[in-house]
């Protein structure tokens, strides 16, 4: 049970499924990309 | 005269719906069976909108708000309606589905073998209420049984 | 349950992709690349063809051969096939669409009267929302796209967050000062103004409420986060969401075509979009349709957008005390609480964002917003695809434009700088460079020597190539973000809109338009 329950993300409007994570991953991507272009461009 | 063992009747609660009731209640014989059909139109999946900055908790918040509170205008009406079909000593049965009204009746009108659908009429333009009819037409062709549409009342 | 739905469209997608791109790279486009003008984007079209071709490639592939197990991994593999199918969409609408609508709107300019495409903002992120409408609303979004299109607001949000890098702090610090008073002023009065028109008209708490966030402060956001602390009824919260849906898709357009017939510049543009827009996510949409060709207004436009949002706990506390005043049986409140909770984290990220930019790692700090000054030979001459050099020196021409008018020049350091720039057809310092656009600030020469005086500055002045490749990526991400976000607009919920909350709506909405746009007019000059 508690594993499927882990698996079933619903259908709310975003992937994320705990509370901030879509900001923090928004966060983690906007770092990354800022790391490659100060390394690469 | 028709013999109706089954009786579909849609409704949900509007004033359209409440003329609809009745007349299916009158329409009840003593071993007909009365088929209650809510149905939630789907645009409430719609009803977040584009909104994107919102916090996956008020999200949720808002959505379990929302069924929550549609469940409870649906349970106020069913309360309501079902004082009224026991007074009269009918049998019935309420279901409620998500979907478009108009197949969600389609199909229910196939599931419960109904001999005689029951609806409101459209409201009329000047009323505001929700936005979601059943389209008269697609019934019209789909529907293998009679389907009466009580007057809207004034 | 397993998410990834099998389908070859993730691998026809990226088929398609790595084809255009590498049919870009050997030459075969060019016919077509000519015929849109499009030869700017030929970099991009080789450099995002190949890199999301080759992700939906490899993804589509494992779709079709492997058999997904449920987890994490098939979770987020599942995004890729709609992330892919919203970049197909966004590559369609700006390599193409866009391009095409100018040559169109060109083409029947003389038989209309007018360029439709620019009178209407028909560019890419009109029509790429347009796009995103439509699908949902027509077509309906694929149902192995659907996981994807749930990943738009992670792009807009990361948009914000990047955006932090392009501004100085004297920029943000005005900015912020101005939006604050014009947010302050225009939302704290629309929402006291639904409160008060609600009481008037006697209506019921639960409607004034969510309808003042909604017509208030960002449009479906608020009356999201408001709708459960003043407990609305299901049609209170279908009427508000669908006059704010409605509102938001009328101003996205209209916005734009009369911030254009009036002339206004990018600040001022930005300010009015950021402050009159009912709606949040229009904002952007809107400002990026006002200049699609680069991001000065949206830089704007998302400041005010970044303190609304900040306004947005503040607002919910109000109305959720004003509601357990007015009703018996609310719910009490827990101040910290709907502060913490409601509190936009990705601001933050903005913030940090803005704070590592201003260390000057992307652009040295007196490279003024990534402006930088460089007159060599690498930085003049500029060779272009076909491999032919063109020179950014001055003309002999522009020379004998600027020798009949040097004697216009009165000051002695401008006169020497007139000089050098003379005798080597180029700005030889910095110092000279604003010395003689003191010149072309002063209008002391004729049109045409400032024109050359102009010339001669743009081509000394270069963008630090970090900050151009920030101004990209954040366009990128706004595009796929406003994509996707179209793609949750349906029409059964903008039917919706009806009720007092339409009456009352569109009085304040368009005493906040109008009322926003006076002010800006009279208080934002072009200069932050």
């Amino acid at each position: 049970m508690m594993h499927e329950d882990k698996f079933d993300r619903g259908s709310a409007l975003t992937i994320f499924k705990s509370d901030r994570h879509e900001d923090l991953t928004a966060l983690a991507l906007a770092l990354v990309i800022a790391l490659l272009v100060y390394l690469f461009i | 005269m028709l013999k109706l063992k089954n009786i579909l009747l849609a409704s949900h609660g509007t004033i359209g719906a409440q003329a609809a009731e009745k007349i299916a209640l009158g329409l009840c014989q003593p071993d007909t069976v009365l088929h209650h059909l809510i149905v939630i139109p789907d645009l409430w999946g719609g009803m977040m909108g584009d909104d994107w900055l919102n916090n996956a908790s008020t999200r949720d918040t808002y959505g379990q708000y929302v069924e929550a509170q549609l469940g409870r205008e649906i349970d106020q009406h069913r309360a309501i309606l079902e004082q009224e079909i026991k007074a009269r000593g009918v049998t019935f049965q309420t279901k409620v589905v998500l979907g478009k009204p108009d197949q969600c009746l389609i199909d229910y009108a196939v599931e419960s073998k109904a001999d005689l659908i029951v609806i409101g009429s459209p409201r009329p333009s000047e009323i505001s209420g929700l936005r979601s009819r059943m389209v008269l037409e697609t019934l019209a062709q789909a529907l293998t049984v009679p389907l009466l549409i009580a007057p809207y009342p004034r | 349950m397993v998410y990834t739905q099998r389908t070859p469209w993730t691998l026809v997608m990226g088929i398609i992709m790595v084809a255009y791109a590498y049919m870009v790279k050997s030459g075969m486009m060019e016919p077509l690349i000519k015929f849109l003008n499009t030869g700017r984007h030929a970099g991009e079209m080789q450099t995002l063809g190949f890199t999301f071709g080759a992700l939906a490639i490899l993804v589509g592939l494992w779709q079709m051969l492997a058999a997904p197990k449920e987890g994490q991994t098939d979770y987020y593999l599942s995004t890729v096939a709609g992330l892919i199918f919203i970049m197909l969409i966004a590559f369609v609408v700006k390599w193409g669409l866009d391009p095409l609508m100018g040559n169109w709107g060109r083409a029947a300019q003389p038989a209309l009267g007018f360029n439709f495409a620019s009178v209407m903002n028909l560019n890419y992120v009109v029509m790429g929302i347009l796009a995103g409408i439509i699908i949902v609303n027509v077509f309906k979004v694929p149902g192995w796209a659907q996981n994807g299109v749930r990943l738009s607001r992670l792009g807009l949000k990361t948009g914000v967050i990047l955006l932090g890098t392009l501004y100085s702090f004297a920029e943000l610090a005005q900015l912020g000062k101005l939006s604050v008073v014009l947010i302050g002023i225009f939302v704290l009065g629309s929402v006291g103004l639904v409160l008060w028109i609600g009481a008037r008209r006697k209506l019921p708490n639960s409607m004034t409420g969510v309808m003042s966030a909604g017509i208030g402060v960002c449009g479906v956001s608020a009356s999201v986060a408001a709708a459960p602390v003043v407990q609305a009824k299901s049609i209170e919260i279908a009427y508000t969401i669908g006059t704010v849906l409605l509102f938001g898709v009328v101003c996205m357009f209209a916005f734009p075509i009369i911030g254009k017939a009036l002339g206004m510049g990018y600040v001022q543009f930005g300010a009015w979009a950021g402050t009159g827009i009912l709606n949040s996510a229009q904002v952007a949409g809107a400002a990026l349709a006002f200049q699609p060709g680069g991001i000065e207004t949206l830089k704007v436009a998302e400041i005010f957008n970044i303190t609304r949002v900040l306004f947005l706990p503040i607002i919910v506390l109000w109305l959720a005390l004003w509601y357990v005043k007015r009703e018996v049986g609310a719910h009490q409140v827990d101040v910290a609480h709907v502060i913490v909770s409601k509190f936009p984290v990705f601001v933050l990220g903005f913030i940090l964002m803005f704070l590592l930019s201003s260390t000057g790692i992307f652009a040295p700090a007196r490279h003024y917003q990534g402006s930088y000054f460089d007159n060599s030979d690498k930085a003049l001459i500029k060779k272009d695809r076909s491999g032919k050099e063109t020179s950014n020196y001055l003309k002999d021409a522009d020379v004998e434009t600027l020798k009949k008018d040097a004697d216009k020049v009165k000051r002695d350091d401008q006169k020497a700088a007139l000089q050098r720039l003379i005798e080597n057809k180029k700005v030889m310092t910095e110092d000279d460079d604003t010395t003689l656009r003191g010149i072309i600030n002063a209008k002391a020469m004729s049109k045409e020597g400032t024109a050359v005086l102009n010339k001669a500055h743009r081509a000394v002045r270069h963008t630090a190539a970090k900050i151009a490749m920030f101004r990209d990526l954040i366009a990128w991400f706004f595009t796929f973000g406003l994509v996707g976000l179209g793609m949750q607009i349906t029409v059964a919920s903008i039917k919706q809109a009806g009720g007092q909350p339409l009456v009352i709506g569109s009085i304040v909405g368009v005493i906040k338009a109008v009322g926003s746009l006076i002010v800006v007019l009279l208080m934002v000059s072009e200069t932050v």
